[in-house]
């Protein structure tokens, strides 16, 4: 009877540490008082129509999204293509997925200096388009190969090799028979690396030059200023990681399905 | 109908991918905008307000201004491979400035000799900053533009120091009477230095190790009197706008950024001097625009720019002609009684001695 209620509690416990913070940045989000913080003052949506009025939340959302997108569309595609090689015999095949996963077990402030120093080795230019993309694709690729891999390891073979008995082209074959079946893994994975490139800082902060992504300028008006509108630049951030998060989800499951449909 | 469809959803792709390309290039949609860009990496809220524009008007330059966090990493930027070619002007603290933008010997330097007859108004810069200079065999590579102060900011509804200047001192961050309601920064040197200062010590920074450590065990004695030991400006604000803590360790735009709300907080001018500290601006030697970067470091001198400077964001200008024309309260209530005198400062200065003051800090935050 006992072990239960603890049980209960510890979960409460758990989902209340995990959940609290979240809800108090919300409910300030909404306070209308010039401090960050308690005594509520009662309900505004000013602070949601500050942070919009300021270009600059415009724009980092703006260069966040240019730059998630394309980052988990070059990550998906390198991922996939490594997915689709490990599946034949090829040299040092067992070291290939060690060297991909590095970016996850290398802090990221390591991570930053690293790719700080090397692009000015090579020259690479700060901006968006330049270091910050590449930056974002070596840290979401790891990720994605994680999520397509498993889909295309337990992909059943022998329909592929059924298409190639009927004559087609292994392009065909990838075409016509792979990437149908596995394009909701495609989606999701495309998702799930933009939440991850939508919200990465620390390495971004290294390579950004003067632009701005989201949590770049939310971090520069933690670090400057007692913006009070920072509650709800935190909870429009968080919305669209949860939104696109959640379709990535639904994408996801709805590929589980399917690939039980196809085994079965 | 579905080659129309086909057609539109293309043309949409097309464009989609045409902006988000656009979006993605260095300097985004800032198309079509008169004069050379410059990549800078200085404290934002110089840029703020007015202050940019002005800088772009008087300067014909466009600004892209890098998120900054702290002077040592300004510097470590500028040293760091490709780092003179990152930015076209550079600003840090000068005590942590002259070593790495000199270099150890001539020919080491990792910033252009600036070319004073492109700045006339270097006259301009007050003779306090003459040290702040950073020179070499009658060269100049930075010149001094900002300066500001790091002093206890307290909350004057419960601190009756505003109109008491005998107990404006740094014994506030430390007074038993405030226990619990005491805001230190994690900073060192700084909150050493605030606590030399607040002992005795004339120049903290020369402090020998036994002094080092009797400050650090007064800091340790003091210690329990400390609501937090925060770590940034927001916090600080946050802390000092809801009553938790009512004095604290604290900086310019802290104060500036309350007060703009109608905060009750200032800071003191601790009779034993507040931590002032320079900021000279720099020209990375790769930088690839020289000329326009001479420009702005002249017009960041100039009489519109320095006279906004202090009213925009709190800091204040290294030339002369920003408290020309300020009515005698305005130049007290920003500070600039520091360069008559009637302010006392003791100019920050790096300690010979850092890992033991390091060693120190450590030592009081742990305890």
């Amino acid at each position: 009877m006992r072990m239960p209620r603890l049980l209960g509690a510890y979960a409460g416990a758990f989902y209340a540490f995990l959940y609290v913070p979240i809800a108090v940045m919300v409910v300030l989000s909404f306070n209308d008082s010039e401090i960050m913080g308690f005594p509520l003052k009662g309900f505004s949506l000013r602070w949601y129509g500050e942070a919009f009025a300021a270009n600059e939340l415009l724009g980092a959302l703006f260069n966040s999204f240019a730059v998630g997108i394309f980052a988990s569309i070059i990550a998906t595609a390198l991922a996939l293509m490594i997915a689709l090689g490990l599946r034949h015999r090829v040299p040092f095949r067992e070291a290939v997925l060690p060297v991909v996963l590095i970016p996850i077990i290398t802090p990221g402030i390591v991570s930053g200096v690293l790719l700080y120093v090397s692009f000015g080795v090579v020259g690479l230019p700060y901006g968006l388009s330049t270091a910050v993309l590449a930056a974002h694709v070596t840290w979401v690729l790891p990720f994605a190969f994680l999520t397509l891999y498993p889909r295309l390891h337990r992909f059943d073979r022998s329909i592929e090799e059924a298409a190639m008995d009927l004559g087609a082209t292994p392009w065909v074959v990838f075409r016509r028979v792979v990437l149908p079946l596995i394009r909701p893994a495609i989606i999701a994975t495309v998702l799930f690396s933009f939440t991850l490139s939508f919200d990465e800082f620390i390495r971004t902060l290294f390579v950004v030059g003067s632009q701005r992504t989201t949590p770049v300028y939310l971090w520069l008006l933690i670090a400057e200023q007692m913006a009070t509108f920072l509650p709800a630049v935190g909870v429009v951030i968080m919305l669209i990681s949860v939104v696109v998060a959640g379709i990535g989800f639904w994408v996801s499951g709805r590929a589980a399905r399917l690939a039980a449909r196809v085994e079965n | 109908m579905d080659k129309h469809v086909n057609d539109a959803r293309r043309e949409f792709l097309k464009r989609s991918a045409a902006a988000g390309a656009l979006a993605a290039l260095p300097g985004g949609l800032a198309f079509g905008q008169a004069g050379a860009t410059l990549e800078i990496l200085v404290v934002n809220a110089l840029m703020s307000g007015p202050l940019r524009g002005i800088l772009e008007k008087e300067a014909n330059i466009r600004i892209n201004d890098a998120p900054f966090q702290s002077s040592t990493d300004v510097v470590s930027r500028l040293i760091a491979p490709g780092g003179t070619a990152r930015y076209n002007l550079m600003m840090s603290h000068s005590i942590f400035s002259r070593g790495p933008v000199l270099g150890e010997k001539a020919g080491a330097e990792k910033c252009s000799a600036l070319d004073l007859k492109k700045i006339p108004n270097v006259s301009q810069v007050s003779d306090t900053f003459k040290q702040d200079f950073l020179e070499r065999d009658g060269k100049v590579y930075g010149i001094p533009i900002m300066w500001g102060y790091d002093s206890v900011l307290f909350n004057t509804q419960h601190v009756p120091a505003e109109k008491d200047p005998a107990m404006q001192s740094w014994g506030l961050i430390f007074d038993d009477k405030y226990a619990g309601r005491i805001g230190w920064q994690d900073a060192s040197p700084h909150m050493l230095l605030a606590a030399g200062l607040f002992l005795g010590h004339k120049a903290p920074e020369t402090m020998s190790t036994a002094e080092l450590n009797e400050v650090g065990k007064f800091m340790i004695s003091k210690k329990k009197n400390v609501r937090t030991i925060w770590n940034s400006f927001a916090q600080c604000a946050n802390l000092l706008a809801t009553g938790e803590v009512v004095t604290t360790f604290g900086p310019i735009p802290v104060r500036y950024g309350l007060q703009q709300k109608g905060q009750p907080i200032t800071n003191a001018w601790c009779k034993e001097g507040v931590l002032s500290f320079v900021q000279p601006a720099y020209i990375p030697k790769d930088s690839s625009n020289q000329d326009a970067a001479h420009a702005m470091i002249n017009a960041m001198l100039g009489q519109r720019y320095a006279s906004q400077l202090s009213p925009a964001c709190g800091y204040l200008s290294t030339s002369k002609l920003g408290a020309r024309d300020m009515p005698a309260a305005d130049r007290t209530k920003w500070g600039y009684g520091i360069l008559d005198g009637t302010t006392r400062h003791a100019p920050l200065r790096m300690p010979p001695n850092l890992n033991q003051w390091l060693e120190v800090w450590t030592r009081v935050k742990a305890a």
